[in-house]
């Protein structure tokens, strides 16, 4: 697992880069290139793995001392909100499990704060599963957010059309599909948890859902939360491998490896388009922020900030 | 600033969970610490472990859920599964019981025969000790096990015997791989963590203080 200390993520806000795909924007002032004609601005705010930390850490925590905790993340989206007109909040998954909270309320909580936040998508991390398929079923009803997944097969479970393979939101005119993929569940969480989910190859399944999001229903972004992990060295699939055998995702916001990225990595697909991994560590401690402009409906470029979640700093 | 619906969410759970965490198990009447290759963490942890199946075995068999003679000789845990360092003298309270064990790991018996008991010891062994429960004895020569006795008795490497612990060490993780061989794993359908709330509670109904020895029950010798 991988952390921040904290000097370094405070250094990191005032870094905070600025990237533009595309690099005839390079030049380019932004406000520029907000205020030019027939453009749109899109703002996704994202987290993952925030393992039911509902309070912030203990101010005696070595670590992460007084950072995090769902209330502050709250006002940080609430904040976001006023000064941005289309914003889609997602979620990679590993909500459930980590504290006591969990243990005692079996992820209630944590499913109705981020249905007060707004929530859009979440996806499913192995975590999710840790009271099983009922414990995840019986907490839906807290949720107004969807859940995403293309590649696990939930026919005979109860979650069978509660995780859908996609769902399509629709913001500022554009168009916006989401999909998940999940980690193969097998030897990391209990069978008897998981049940009758089956796991499928996440790469093929994300093309299939992604190409018909692209080209059938005309996505003008495609976005895939992922709970496979950033990276790994022994072949396992990650995001910086999905990534390259992918054509039709714009975005994928990962999770399962806690990973701080100080600023998204970009990895060409396999038709030489860059595609954007973001992940954003753990806990709640930091809110992912990936400002698009679309120009006639086409990715014009995007700006990057990754935002503490803290007691104290709440000017950012 | 916090946002005052999500604290207003937030404050009826929190009180609810800060009354049970609160809750005052029992007087422990020493520092335990985690060490070994013998700790008093680790010995608290399994000996009271141990106590307690006792009397889980016995509820279960009594109320038909359980019909087979599941009795464990000892309980061996791992020492990375202990989550803290250590627990100071005085109150322990059930937050301390979540903290030293946040895992929703299940109490189990695991059925293995000598030959691979043999192996578990000589890879406890190598790896210094690691906790159990005072049934269990042994003497570390040159990474080996030996000199083993199972309550007061010799271990028979021909018998098959029955061990307490998490699912996590019965399914062969944190250095128990001869755990994979096992013979049957039954769960008593109880995390490890209830089952030390619970155990720690009768402790304070019956006045029976925690007393804790280093017993030498795992030690080097030369």
């Amino acid at each position: 697992m991988e952390e921040l200390n904290k000097s370094n993520r405070r250094d990191f806000i005032k870094k905070s880069g600025i990237l533009l795909a595309g690099s005839a924007f390079m030049a380019s002032p932004i406000n520029q290139l907000l205020a030019a004609n027939g453009t749109t601005k899109l703002t996704i705010l994202h987290t993952n793995d925030w393992h039911s930390r509902i309070e912030s850490f203990d101010k005696t925590d070595k670590n992460n001392g007084g950072m995090g905790g769902a209330e502050f993340r709250a006002a940080l989206i609430k904040k976001y909100r006023a000064e941005n007109e289309n914003i889609l909040l997602l979620d990679a998954g590993d909500i459930f499990q980590g504290t006591p909270y969990f243990n005692f309320y079996g992820g209630e909580l944590e499913y109705k704060l981020m249905s007060q936040m707004g929530y859009d998508c979440v996806t499913l991390g192995n975590h999710d599963f840790d009271n099983g398929i009922d414990g995840l079923f019986k907490q839906m009803p807290h949720a107004t957010f969807d859940f995403v997944n293309c590649n696990y097969d939930f026919k005979d479970t109860l979650l069978e059309n509660k995780v859908l393979p996609y769902k399509i939101y629709k913001k500022g005119g554009l168009k916006i599909g989401v999909t998940g993929v999940g980690i193969e569940l097998k030897g990391l969480v209990p069978e008897k948890l998981y049940g009758k989910i089956k796991y499928n190859d996440p790469v093929e399944n994300l093309n299939k859902v992604a190409a018909y999001l692209k080209q059938e229903k005309k996505c003008d972004l495609v976005i895939c939360l992922s709970h496979l992990g950033y990276n790994y060295k022994e072949g396992k699939i990650g995001d910086l491998s999905l990534a390259p055998q992918t054509k039709h995702v714009d975005l994928i916001i990962g999770g399962h490896t806690h990973t701080f990225l100080k600023e998204p990595t970009l990895v060409k697909n396999a038709i030489g388009k860059e595609v954007i991994v973001n992940q954003v560590g753990w806990a709640g401690l930091a809110l992912g922020k990936i400002d698009f402009t679309f120009n006639n409906q086409q990715i014009n470029g995007f700006i990057h900030t990754s935002n503490n979640v803290d007691i104290v700093d709440t000017n950012i | 600033m916090r946002d005052e619906l999500a604290f207003k969410t937030i404050a009826p759970y929190k009180a609810r969970l800060d009354s049970s965490m609160n809750e005052v198990l029992c007087y422990n009447n020493q520092d335990l610490k985690k060490d070994l290759p013998e700790g008093t963490l680790g010995n608290f942890v399994c000996d009271e472990l141990m106590a307690f199946a006792y009397k889980q075995i016995n509820f279960l068999s009594l109320t038909n859920k359980l019909n087979t003679n599941l009795g464990p000789r000892f309980c061996v845990y791992n020492n990375g599964g202990l989550r803290v360092g250590s627990i100071a003298k005085g109150n322990i309270t059930v937050g301390k019981i979540f903290e030293l064990a946040p895992f929703d790991n299940e109490l189990v018996v695991v059925t293995l025969e000598g030959k691979y008991c043999k192996q578990l010891f000589d890879l406890m062994a190598q790896n210094n000790g690691a906790p159990c429960s005072k049934e269990l004895r042994f003497d570390i020569e040159n990474n080996k096990a030996v000199n083993i006795t199972i309550n007061g008795q010799p271990f028979d490497e021909n018998a098959v015997y029955n061990i307490l612990t998490n699912d996590y060490v019965a399914s062969g993780g944190d250095k128990t791989e001869p755990m994979k061989y096992a013979k049957s794993i039954t769960s008593l359908n109880l995390m490890v963590r209830e089952a030390l709330i619970q155990q720690l509670r009768n402790r304070n109904k019956s006045a029976q203080p925690i007393n804790i020895q280093l017993d030498g029950r795992i030690k080097q010798i030369k």
